[in-house]
């Protein structure tokens, strides 16, 4: 039988060629069915990145299609078969079939179709075909693909605004890879550099995932509010302790005060918790050593000098000596706010900073790559409120998950009426779209958040509310009803007098403002006109 | 005793040697009388259907003196009876002291038997052929007798005529190896009959083989070899003419009323041996299976009322199976 294998070789080859052009015709006519339809699709629906994905598919499915041709191989009875088509009238199957018989028919019937099988030349009878249908409409579809890129759609511009919001998203993840990367390299061994470091790969990876710019400012913020938590989780810790141990909220208005650089207040509160030190029962003292010295070991690790200043806090408590203790205890909130201040130099010097701002950079340039006009926070808070909302009250508790649905209450606050604004219960961080960092400007009241003046508002909606327990943020005003507010219709109302001037006496100094309100970078041009378009109106 | 290289090609010359020597003299006809020998070889009987005078006869008669085998020819007739086809016990004076009867042959007894215009006979009659044809013993009274081997029947009828004919019945009709349709000559073809035929003289035929020799190609050809894919092929056709039948077409399952009994697979695969020999192959192939369906299966597909009053035919249903199976 090798004989007749051999000479089966040639005609098993062209078989093998026979099939791969098959595969490779069905595989060309798939990618172009394929590729027709995307280019068909983005004249309805946004496709970003088209010409990529209709590349991509295209060559993966004429490699999956060479793959497959590898493996068409025909097989033995395909070629013989075939053979026997070919004018050796089964020939070649009776000869396989008979290979064991020994009887002089069969050697006769043997000998017969291996010369025939010789003096046939079956790979030239052997005709490899092509399939022109095939080809022609693959060939239709390419060139239906071709012409559909250059039809004009409204879907082709949004899909090029994402592409650019993904484009952006990489950029801005690069650029907080360098980042991490000179964090890493001023602070290989810190133990704090090292959780920042793990909070930035986790922020990587997901911005690696995310194709939107919502979903990518969300994920900014998060990590931002993530890394501000990671700075004050031990200050958390130390004043809880502090607090628990001596059952008073002093420690943490004693931090607060130092927060604020509030000498007098610090003088006040350390005399204050030098009293309630002194006041303290023996049980107390017990409670307040051990928790002091818990804190203490903690730290230890992370920050030695803070370590020290409590333990010797603790000792002199244990001594009486409730002066120095207090002292000590003062000496240790503040080293502690040093160490773990609103940025993170603590931890990691000009890098974190750079850092923190190549997260905000990143947040900004993605939002206004989305096109949208946005207005950022640290923390993706509503910035948007204008501080304008007269007596807008808000007492916000956040809840487990809240929705943050009363949160919007802040703007029913805002606006221009001389009215107190009711201010909404709910502070919630939920679901709210302001979570992810901006919202749209709509409304009238928020005009005047385009002074950027940012720092100055209320963060009600701030993220780290998000799922703890329940802090409260006290917003001075008066409180109201959740989400409503209360208008009276301005005819009726008494009006001061000299209250009310001639817009046109304001409108020069206004438009001054605007024009140069309007001139920041995050403000997108189209949005620029309108501000243009309104003030020139007007006059 | 195993066949060998010579055998069959002896084989095949011998079978080139008949034919040719019968196409000297029966002008045209050349697939039936190929069909024919490959019917005599193989041992089969041959049902005949064509006008008259067409040259049935003649052809019968020349095949017998070619192959030097005795021939007898019945004319069958409304009137004829079985005694008259397989013979009857008569009174016999030689035989007088020792017995009454003596068993006188009918014409049956003959290696090939002409049974000319047979659907004119009587089904009583018709079946005085059945035993015959298919065990080549024939019982008159309490005695069997033995048929002169090798024993063929070739019959003729007469398809136009269907005046006071009685149609042959389906288990005669399963009987007959291959039916075999005698077509009108061409005009060339009958310029060479009138030629022939019309002189005070004809030539006279040469003795190619005899009665044992074609028992030998008979032998010879059943052990030609035949591929398991060929043999499927070969059932599925057969299967295929049932409308029953999982491989049947759809022009069986709706004009065909019965398919081809086992009977017509036998016919089907030794006339494709026969073939594959004369066509100097050592196996048989899907060619040989196509071309002898026709002849083999024609006569045992019974087309339904509405396939017969569209005009399609056994073949028409055999060509329908054929084009779906390859």
């Amino acid at each position: 039988m090798k004989d007749f294998k051999k000479a089966l070789r040639p005609l098993k080859t062209k078989i093998h060629i026979n099939n791969t052009i098959y595969c490779l015709t069905i595989g060309l006519l798939v990618a172009c069915s394929v590729s027709f339809a995307l280019s068909l699709a983005s004249l309805f629906v946004p496709v970003p990145f088209l010409s990529e994905t209709v590349i991509k598919a295209f060559a993966a499915i004429m490699i999956i299609s060479i793959v497959v041709s590898a493996f068409l191989s025909p097989g033995n009875n395909k070629v013989i078969n075939t053979a026997d088509s070919l004018g050796l009238k089964e020939r070649i199957v009776t000869a396989f079939q008979l290979k064991d018989d020994n009887s002089k028919l069969s050697q006769v019937q043997r000998t017969d179709a291996l010369n025939k099988l010789k003096t046939t030349q079956l790979d030239k009878l052997y005709v490899i075909r092509v399939e022109k249908r095939g080809l022609t409409a693959s060939l239709v579809m390419i060139i239906l693909t071709i012409s559909f890129f250059f039809i004009p759609s409204s879907t082709r511009d949004e899909a090029l605004k994402m592409e650019n919001v993904v484009k952006e998203i990489e950029k801005q993840a690069d650029n907080i890879e360098a980042e991490k990367s000179k964090l890493l390299e001023e602070n290989d061994d810190d133990m704090k550099i090292k959780e920042i470091e793990k909070e930035l790969d986790k922020l990587l990876e997901k911005l690696k995932k995310t194709k939107n710019e919502e979903e990518a400012l969300k994920e900014l913020s998060k990590a931002l509010h993530d890394l501000e938590k990671l700075k004050t989780d031990e200050k958390d810790k130390l004043l809880s302790r502090l607090e628990k141990g001596m059952e008073s909220n002093t420690p943490g208005q004693m931090a607060k005060a130092i927060e604020d650089n509030d000498t007098k207040e610090i003088a006040d509160k350390m005399e204050q918790l030098k009293n309630e030190l002194e006041k303290m029962n023996d049980g107390q003292r017990e409670e307040m050593i051990e928790q002091l010295k818990q804190a203490a070991n903690e730290v230890e690790d992370e920050d030695l000098d803070l370590s020290d200043d409590i333990k010797k806090a603790a000792d002199n408590i244990d001594k009486g000596n409730m002066q120095e203790a207090a002292e000590k205890l003062a000496e240790a909130l503040q080293n502690m706010q040093k160490s773990t201040g609103n940025n993170l130099s603590a931890a990691g010097g000009n890098g974190a900073e750079g850092l923190e701002s190549a997260i905000n950079a990143a947040r900004r340039s993605i939002a206004s790559a989305s096109g949208n006009n946005v207005m950022l926070s640290r923390y993706g808070s509503p910035e948007g409120q204008s501080k304008s909302g007269s007596a807008g009250n808000a007492r916000g508790q956040s809840g487990q998950g809240g929705q943050g649905g009363d949160g919007q209450s802040g703007q029913n606050g805002q606006g221009d009426t001389p009215m107190p604004g009711r201010g909404g219960s709910g502070a919630g961080d939920g679901a709210s779209d302001k979570d992810t960092g901006y919202f749209e400007e709509s409304g009238g009241g928020s005009r005047q958040a385009g002074e950027g003046e940012f720092a100055e508002y209320e963060e009600i909606y701030t993220p780290k509310r998000l799922g703890d327990g329940g802090e409260i943020t006290n917003i001075t005003g008066t409180a109201g009803e959740a989400g409503s507010s209360m208008w009276h219709d301005g005819a009726n109302t008494p009006v001061e007098s000299g209250s009310i001037v001639p817009y046109n006496q304001v409108l020069t100094q206004y438009k001054q403002e605007a024009f140069t309100s309007i001139e920041r970078a995050d403000i997108p041009p189209g949005m620029k006109e309108i501000v243009r378009d309104y003030f020139t109106g007007l006059e | 005793m195993q066949v060998d290289k010579n055998d069959l090609d002896n084989m095949a010359e011998a079978f080139k040697k008949v034919e040719h020597e019968i196409s000297r003299h029966m002008i045209g006809q050349k697939s039936l009388i190929r069909q024919m020998i490959i019917a005599i070889i193989a041992g089969g009987n041959v049902l005949l259907e064509g006008v008259p005078g067409l040259g049935k006869t003649r052809l019968v008669k020349t095949i017998g003196q070619v192959l030097d085998l005795d021939f007898s020819r019945i004319q069958f007739t409304p009137d004829l009876m079985p005694a008259d086809v397989v013979g009857t016990n008569i009174i016999s004076r030689a035989s007088e002291k020792e017995g009454m009867f003596k068993f006188q042959p009918g014409p049956v007894f003959s290696n090939i038997v002409l049974a000319d215009e047979i659907n004119r006979a009587t089904p009583k009659t018709q079946s005085a052929l059945l035993e015959a044809m298919q065990e080549h013993t024939v019982t008159v009274g309490s005695s069997t007798y033995n048929l002169p081997e090798p024993y063929f029947v070739l019959a003729t009828q007469n398809p136009i005529e269907m005046e006071g004919t009685y149609p042959l019945p389906e288990a005669q009709m399963d009987r007959f190896m291959l039916k075999l349709n005698v077509i009108f000559p061409t005009i060339k073809e009958m310029k060479e009959i009138v030629n022939l035929t019309t002189k005070n003289k004809e030539e006279a035929l040469e003795k190619i083989a005899n009665g044992s020799q074609i028992i030998e190609m008979r032998r010879i050809s059943r052990e030609v070899p035949i591929a398991d894919p060929v043999l499927e092929y070969a059932i599925k056709l057969i299967m295929a003419t049932h409308p029953d039948n999982e491989f049947s077409t759809e022009t069986v399952k709706k004009y065909v009323r019965y398919g081809s009994s086992p009977r017509g697979a036998q016919a089907l695969i030794n006339g494709s041996r026969v073939m594959a020999v004369l066509e100097g192959r050592y196996n048989v192939a899907y060619d040989d299976i196509n071309a002898m369906a026709y002849p083999a299966l024609r006569h045992r597909i019974f087309i339904n009322f509405e396939g017969t009053s569209k005009g399609l035919t056994s073949d028409d249903a055999i060509e329908a199976i054929i084009k779906e199976l390859t």
